[in-house]
């Protein structure tokens, strides 16, 4: 399941236009029919694959295809002008596989641990870690801080849709039966992710691929790449790593600021920096390393307090709560056993990956040229009956629409859908622990600030929401 | 358009949403106190919708107040492209897809998805019929079988053959 995951990611991911996210979110029903054990590492495997093969067409055709894969773009393509594609994609998935190796590891290492601390966590820590998280995620993804805190109290009011657990009260179902349990979390990212996409490519005029592939038919055994060449970046793979599984464990920030900030470090500590950006080895192993190695540590808040760090855990949660796991320091009370078997069954993935991403590199590098117009309308099909598998009820399929449209609008203003999705999923745990707050601290929240844990994350989160602020002032008066 | 527009735009619609979500709250939501926090600060329901409808309102007057601050010229870094012809595109696809899930009563899954593609692809600018044949015809029959087959989900069958 685990190869079989990571050749659909690789596939999803050197697509220009689809993302790993959109993957994983239309293939959760195909993994609802499997038990855990098989259903998560095939979703994880379809996340690596996904951010690995976003490096192909990066290389190949200056288009990245995820966000993690643009600073590969600036050494990447350069080398496959000169005719060292083979060898470019081929450092990008060593150094891939290392950065997710290394942050695997320190997942297995501080999951547990982080968990412990986890327990104790409150109400009202666990309410400020979410204030925190939220405006963290808020701030960071996106250009405006404004535009991330509109998508979050978007995604808060759909989350109150339906019946509220605690009450047994409905809210905004408009006398619909279908509404009293809510919107359907997958309905709504499929909608979000792939109909939202297909309308901005329809309206862009799904132009078909112009930029002919002249690299293809040098792509073979001319630029192999060499063990000593991998040797010799070793430096620059394990300090990215370092940089990747750092950037990782912060809620919000993302594959795309880790490659960009390993890239820059790269050239600033590296012997020849006049070299970067004209073909150097060390330019597309820096940005790769880095962007896997927020895979790993992107789980570590996920597993010890069940908070997403970006929309693809936020994905994978939905996926655990799927699968009856809830994310959180239970998880590993509950399913100790089988949250160890996933864990080892990412760390294999890595090596997976590196023998299919080796052999399959030249097929995916043909891939790339599937014109526009025939794929979009695929992914209509596929998403259409995955949305309606989830429930077997059309009204899914009519939800995954108005998704598709509201995810249409809020991409042509620039408004970041990670704040939306996250807090759609976590809507009713706020919501909770907002209540049992009220309760413990006998209505009075503003105890929050006496309780150390819980002030120093609403310290934390109004100067992440300053800094922001600020960030987002200078870009636009420049 | 330019992002200061943007900006106003997005604010006034951050309001208007307030307003709506405010509107509804009485028909929608009930205002009996959660069981438990009937004694201390009276929790309802509806708290969530309010403080939503608290953030809009702050955010729709921040976002159009920020507005004022920005450069016109700030438009080459932040390009909001509203093409008609591109809209005219994303319209028609966007009435076509919203299609499906009606066709899908009447006609089932297969029959309404090869319709569905066939029409999208000659919309999107496929004339090879290989490929045609390909995304019509061959694609719905692999989904149908690996969902409905493979997968055991029941696909719908439409009431005209029912």
């Amino acid at each position: 399941m685990i190869c079989g995951g990571i050749i659909l990611g690789m596939l999803v991911g050197s697509l220009p236009g689809l993302t790993a996210t959109m993957a994983i979110a239309i293939l959760i029903p195909l993994s609802f029919n499997l038990p855990p054990l098989l259903g998560i590492p095939f979703l994880v495997g379809i996340f690596k694959g996904g951010l690995y093969g976003g490096a192909i067409p990066a290389i190949l055709i200056s288009t990245p295809g995820t966000g993690g894969a643009a600073a590969t773009i600036f050494d990447g393509y350069p080398m496959a002008q000169q005719g060292k594609a083979n060898k470019a994609i081929r450092m990008s998935l060593v150094a891939s596989t290392v950065g997710d190796t290394l942050s695997d590891m320190v997942l297995f290492v501080f999951m547990v641990p982080l968990a412990m601390v986890a327990l104790f966590f409150g109400s009202p820590e666990y309410f400020a870690l979410f204030v925190f998280s939220l405006v963290l995620i808020a701030g960071v993804t996106g250009e405006s801080v404004l535009k991330g805190l509109f998508s979050a109290f978007l995604g808060l009011i759909v989350s109150a849709i339906g019946i509220d657990s605690v009450s047994g009260s409905s809210r905004f179902i408009f006398g619909s039966i279908n509404l009293a349990s809510g919107i359907t979390f997958m309905t709504m990212l499929i909608g979000l992710f792939a109909i939202s996409e297909i309308l901005i490519q329809a309206e862009g005029g799904l132009i078909k691929n112009t930029k002919k592939n002249k690299i293809q038919s040098e792509f073979g055994e001319k630029d192999k790449l060499s063990w000593a060449e991998v040797w010799g970046v070793r430096r620059v793979i394990f300090q990215s790593s370092a940089i990747g599984t750092f950037i990782g464990i912060i809620p919000g920030l993302g594959a795309p600021i880790a490659a960009f900030l390993a890239y820059s470090f790269a050239k600033r500590t590296s012997k020849t920096p006049e070299a970067f950006g004209k073909g150097h080895l060390e330019g597309v192993a820096a940005p790769e390393a880095a962007n896997s190695a927020v895979n790993g540590a992107n789980f570590l808040p996920l597993f010890a307090f069940g908070i997403p760090g970006d929309i693809i855990t936020a994905v994978m949660l939905g996926a655990f709560i799927v699968h009856g796991m809830r994310p959180g320091p239970e998880l590993f009370q509950n399913h100790a056993a089988t949250m160890y078997a996933i864990i080892w069954g990412m760390v294999f993935s890595n090596f997976f990956l590196l023998v299919l991403g080796w052999f399959l590199s030249k097929f995916y590098a043909k891939i790339v040229s599937i014109p526009k117009n025939i794929l979009f309308p695929s992914i209509i099909a596929i998403a259409v009956v995955g949305s309606y598998s989830v429930n077997n009820n059309l009204f899914d399929v009519k939800v995954m629409i108005v998704f598709g449209v509201i995810g249409f609008l809020m991409k042509k203003f620039h408004v970041p859908l990670a704040p939306m999705i996250i807090t759609a999923l976590l809507g009713r745990s706020i919501e909770n622990s907002l209540i049992q707050s009220y309760i413990v601290l006998d209505g009075n929240l503003l105890q929050l600030f006496q309780r150390p844990i819980s002030a120093v994350l609403l310290l934390l989160a109004f100067i992440a929401i300053v800094f922001s602020f600020i960030q987002s002032t200078k870009k636009s008066n420049l | 358009m330019s992002e200061k527009s943007v900006n106003i735009y997005l604010g006034i619609f951050s309001i208007i949403l307030s307003s709506i979500i405010y509107f509804f709250i009485p028909s929608q939501v009930s205002m009996e106190p959660i069981p438990g926090t009937g004694d201390l600060v009276k929790i309802t329901p509806a708290a969530i919708p309010y403080i939503c409808v608290t953030a809009f309102i702050v955010i729709g007057c921040l976002l159009i107040l920020s507005s004022f601050f920005l450069n016109e010229g700030t438009q080459s870094q932040n390009e909001y492209s509203f093409k008609v012809d591109g809209l005219i595109r994303g319209f028609v696809t966007l009435l076509i897809v919203i299609s499906y899930p009606f066709l899908l009563e009447l006609l089932g899954f297969l029959l309404t998805t090869m319709l569905i593609l066939l029409v999208l692809n000659i919309y999107f600018g496929t004339r090879k019929l290989w490929q045609l044949a390909l995304g019509v015809v061959f694609l719905p029959i692999f989904i149908t079988y690996i969902f409905g087959e493979l997968m055991y989900i029941p696909l719908p069958t439409g009431s005209v053959f029912n």
